[in-house]
């Protein structure tokens, strides 16, 4: 397996451990995020990556173990304060906000990067307005990005669920975050919906943004991945690019099981 | 109809400016309680409707706020517009005591702390005689001063408050259109989904619940000078319940929904004096039945209807 200097690597997970009991979750797990590439995290169901990712995300405290960004560590910081340093994130089933308007379920992601107190806010200064104005529009060119902009003053609710999904990712982007954390977001997009994501994370990564895409789509993971790592049991068992890994024994085995992965040679 | 909120707000403004015109004393009486107890509905609005804290202690705060200001204005004889300061800021500062403990307990255990509050501030009333006068309570509190009026009757007192709810309202409107009312909703639709937006979730729980109280603690003053006498029970757990239920029948997200509420249930007892001893249980039934087939509470009901009322469909 390459090394990747240490330059390159925006984000470094080491022997990140969490332990529910007598099970361990994610047993001590090496992960290393390259600069502006798609780093694909794929293992069968129950491998431990929601576990793994909401360790990242600062949802679920470590056991032990340590990730950083940058050099800065993550861990032991609250959700809120890993969205401000730069790591965000999307859920496996689409949380949003339904009371809210689209477009204000986006301005929510920029939250942690306001300027505005609550006196600003009270008393309509101009910091106030000026802060709001370019928010709304920052919102209102991902929605365009993403072809919502239509949806932008409708409640969630009126959303069918592709549209849903689209809005997560704006929202989690609006906060210009340098890694963007995708929980499996192709499950229950329609053949084109996936396209249409493919091309976005694509122009995303063009872009410069670094992306962990932890997904069950194999297809969309071979098209989209620079790299790949697989875990299963809470274990990394292999790492490598998607051909790589396509090919690895163990890979094969812990999707298909010991007997298929002996008929398929 | 774009704007059909706000002339809907002017036309309930210029409704309340002539309505003393048209009232009877009593009735003159209770639309100015309900006008001041409408800001702490408002303050429960902010915590409850958008937050999801489920504040049951709104009554121990309009209480703080009642004594401060009477007891201040009975012994030092210290005006209005100074008391009221204090009793914002001691209502303020009792909540952020309280919040920082308090906000560790989710849901119901937050609604019991809370509700325990409110029970140990009816207690300290009654008991700390010197300070409160126990069950006695407080009475003759002086008249609001205002440019050199003296405000002593049903009619100073409904305008003085209608001034107040104007300006709480117009303070809970701005805060929702900006990132706070934004990110309180958003804590109560989805927690955790806020955090990972970068929301400062347990800040902006402590906010909401200080806002709520000290509005509580200024519908106490104004009640205090209002009422020019106050007692234990006025503040007591029930009342915080009463408050819950006007919120809730008016539509607990919204400003408009806390006001329309407060002065129903404000009223109600009234329409309703009909029922003589029936009165509670056929109040309890309307509630219950309101809340089925309204759980979004009036406003809610309204803009579920509007677009049907109005010819309009709304899009897919």
């Amino acid at each position: 397996m390459s090394e990747t200097a240490p330059s390159d690597t925006i984000l470094s997970v080491r022997g990140l451990t969490r332990r529910f009991g007598g099970l361990l979750a994610v047993n001590s797990v090496d992960l290393d995020l390259p600069r502006g590439k798609v780093l694909a995290l794929i293992g069968p169901n129950g491998a431990g990556k929601s576990t793994f990712v909401n360790l990242l995300t600062g949802v679920y405290a470590k056991t032990s173990g340590s990730v950083q960004l940058d050099g800065r560590e993550l861990t032991g910081l609250s959700p809120s304060a890993i969205a401000r340093a730069g790591l965000v994130r999307t859920f496996q089933n689409g949380r949003l906000f339904s009371r809210l308007t689209v477009i204000e379920n986006v301005m929510t992601g920029a939250d942690g990067r306001s300027n505005v107190n609550l006196f600003d806010a009270v008393a309509r200064t101009p910091r106030f307005r000026a802060e709001e104005r370019s928010v709304r529009e920052k919102a209102l060119t991902l929605l365009g990005e993403l072809r919502l902009e239509e949806d932008a003053e409708r409640r969630v609710g009126e959303l069918p669920y592709g549209r849903q999904r689209k809005l997560e990712i704006a929202r989690a982007l609006i906060l210009q975050p340098r890694i963007l954390l995708l929980d499996e977001p192709a499950a229950g997009l329609n053949s084109g919906e996936v396209e249409d994501l493919i091309a976005y994370v694509s122009l995303l990564r063009e872009r410069g943004l670094s992306i962990l895409l932890i997904e069950h789509n194999m297809g969309l993971v071979m098209r989209l991945a620079d790299r790949v790592a697989v875990i299963n049991f809470g274990e990394k068992i292999a790492e490598g690019t998607p051909a790589e890994v396509r090919n690895n024994e163990r890979v094969i085995e812990a999707y298909l099981g010991r007997k298929a992965s002996h008929a398929a040679h | 109809m774009r704007h059909a909120p706000l002339i809907g707000a002017l036309l309930a403004i210029a409704a309340a400016l002539v309505a003393p015109r048209l009232l009877s004393e009593f009735n003159l009486r209770l639309a100015t309680l309900s006008l001041h107890t409408s800001i702490a509905v408002i303050g429960l609005c902010i915590a409850f409707g958008w937050t999801g804290l489920l504040h049951l202690g709104q009554a121990a705060f309009i209480g703080i706020g009642a004594y401060a200001t009477a007891i201040l204005s009975t012994r030092l004889g210290l005006g209005f517009w100074t008391t009221m300061p204090v009793a914002l800021v001691a209502s303020g500062l009792v909540a952020l005591c309280i919040a920082v403990p308090m906000l560790r307990l989710r849901g119901h255990y937050l609604a019991l702390a809370v509700l325990g509050f409110n029970v140990t501030f009816e207690i300290v009333a009654r008991n700390w005689t010197k300070l409160t006068g126990g069950f006695d309570g407080i009475t003759d509190i002086p008249p609001v001063h205002l440019f050199g009026l003296v405000i002593n009757d049903d009619r100073g007192y409904y305008y003085l408050s209608l001034g107040f709810a104007i300006l709480c309202a117009l303070f809970a409107l701005a805060l929702r259109h900006s990132r706070y009312g934004r990110a309180m909703i958003a804590i109560r639709d989805d927690e955790l989904a806020a955090g990972t937006s970068s929301i400062s979730v347990t800040r902006m729980k402590v906010l909401a619940f200080v806002i709520a109280s000290m509005l509580a603690g200024l519908s106490g003053a104004l009640y205090a000078h209002h009422a020019t006498f106050i007692a234990p029970q006025d503040f007591e757990f029930a009342k915080s319940v009463t408050i819950l239920v006007m919120l809730i029948l008016g539509g607990e997200i919204s400003v408009a929904g806390a006001i329309l509420g407060t002065v129903i249930i404000t009223f109600l007892p009234e329409w309703l004096r009909f029922l003589g001893d029936y009165y509670q249980a056929v109040f309890g039934l309307l509630v219950l039945v309101i809340l089925i087939v309204m759980p979004n509470g009036i406003v809610g009901k309204v803009k579920q209807l509007w677009p049907m009322l109005t010819g309009r469909k709304t899009h897919v």
